[in-house]
């Protein structure tokens, strides 16, 4: 097993972080973008979904009906944008009903956190035979109900840590993080079960 | 609320026969790959194990054939048990399928997400994946 065990384990993730998408590296969504299209390429997963109302940095070719990723996937199609805050449950209920582990990016995710379908795979979907793994991405972690928060103890954040990222530590029994690290801008750490894991350097421009 | 229902989604996906319908609605963009100097030593962490069935073990194939037979694999090995890890090679059944997918990425490996036409192998094997 790859010290990076988190990387290629099922379980949810849940990336935070201050930062916007920058002129030499992305952020958030650029970890997510890099993070996915890993899996995808090196057969993690069988089909990858982004969620993405916000037009993030993603490489993915986009969709705006379920025929059309339908009609996409039956030619062969395995890299999938929805790019809208609507229909997020039928996106994954299509991706739920389809073969094979999916892994869906829920960027912006404060934008429909009551979403039943975002809901669903945190709560449900990864620990079924063909798993759907959500990296749910949301600039404020606080913004999304603890529903989620606390279904995903991986989580995810991209430097450098603000006042107010540092009262969330705090505030979720992880105020040791920020005391003992000083993360730079793009650079991100890891934490699971409020433990730090690691900290990592910028992901590649390219997926900025 | 979409324009269809994602189990009607789900069908016209898994179904036996392309329609060339075109995707009415849809923005297409062509997928761009990114930034290949992946300096990363993350992206090593991650490159260090391949997962069982991954689309680098097909890499003479276009990427859709790939998940193709994968999925085929994945399939057979529902019907007849994965003798692969019992015999530590390929079952020759999925060696001929692979040599049949071939014949797809040969004629149409530069197109990004190439639509296989109905009476090709491809086509028919991707049929039976989902019959």
């Amino acid at each position: 097993m790859s010290d990076r065990y988190y990387l290629t384990d099922p379980g949810h993730v849940l990336i935070s972080g201050a930062t916007g998408a920058g002129d030499r590296y992305g952020g958030k969504s650029s970890t997510a973008h890099w993070w996915i299209s890993s899996l995808i390429d090196n057969g993690w997963i069988d089909i990858a979904v982004v969620i993405d109302p916000g037009s993030g940095p993603y490489s993915f070719t986009k969709y705006k009906t379920l025929r059309g990723m339908a009609q996409a996937y039956q030619s062969g199609v395995r890299r999938f944008s929805w790019q809208s805050e609507s229909a997020v449950s039928d996106v994954v209920r299509f991706v739920d009903e389809l073969p094979g582990s999916a892994c869906v990016v829920f960027d912006e995710a404060w934008m429909y956190s009551d979403a039943e379908g975002m809901i669903d795979v945190v709560r449900n979907l990864g620990n079924q035979d063909d798993p759907i793994r959500a990296i749910v991405v949301s600039q404020r972690a606080w913004d999304l109900p603890d529903s989620i928060r606390n279904s995903i103890p991986l989580k995810v954040w991209c430097g450098p840590i603000t006042s107010e990222g540092e009262q969330y530590f705090k505030s979720s029994g992880m105020g040791h993080i920020p005391d003992s690290v000083d993360l730079e801008p793009y650079h991100w750490l890891v934490s699971d079960g409020g433990e730090l894991v690691e900290v990592n350097p910028p992901v590649p421009e390219g997926f900025a | 609320m979409t324009d269809v229902d994602p189990q009607e989604a789900a069908r016209i996906a898994t179904e036996t026969h392309t329609e060339s319908e075109g995707i009415p609605g849809d923005v297409s963009v062509p997928e761009a790959e990114p930034d290949s100097s992946r300096g990363s030593s993350v992206v090593d962490g991650l490159l260090e194990t391949d997962p069982d069935s991954s689309v680098r073990e097909y890499q003479d194939l276009s990427e859709p054939a790939a998940n193709m037979m994968i999925g085929t694999v994945k399939f057979l090995n529902g019907i007849l048990g994965d003798d692969r890890a019992v015999g530590g090679g390929k079952p020759a059944l999925v060696n001929f399928l692979q040599a049949a997918l071939g014949f797809v990425s040969d004629s149409d490996s530069s197109s990004g997400d190439p639509e296989p036409e109905p009476d090709t192998p491809a086509a028919s094997i991707g049929g039976e994946i989902n019959e």
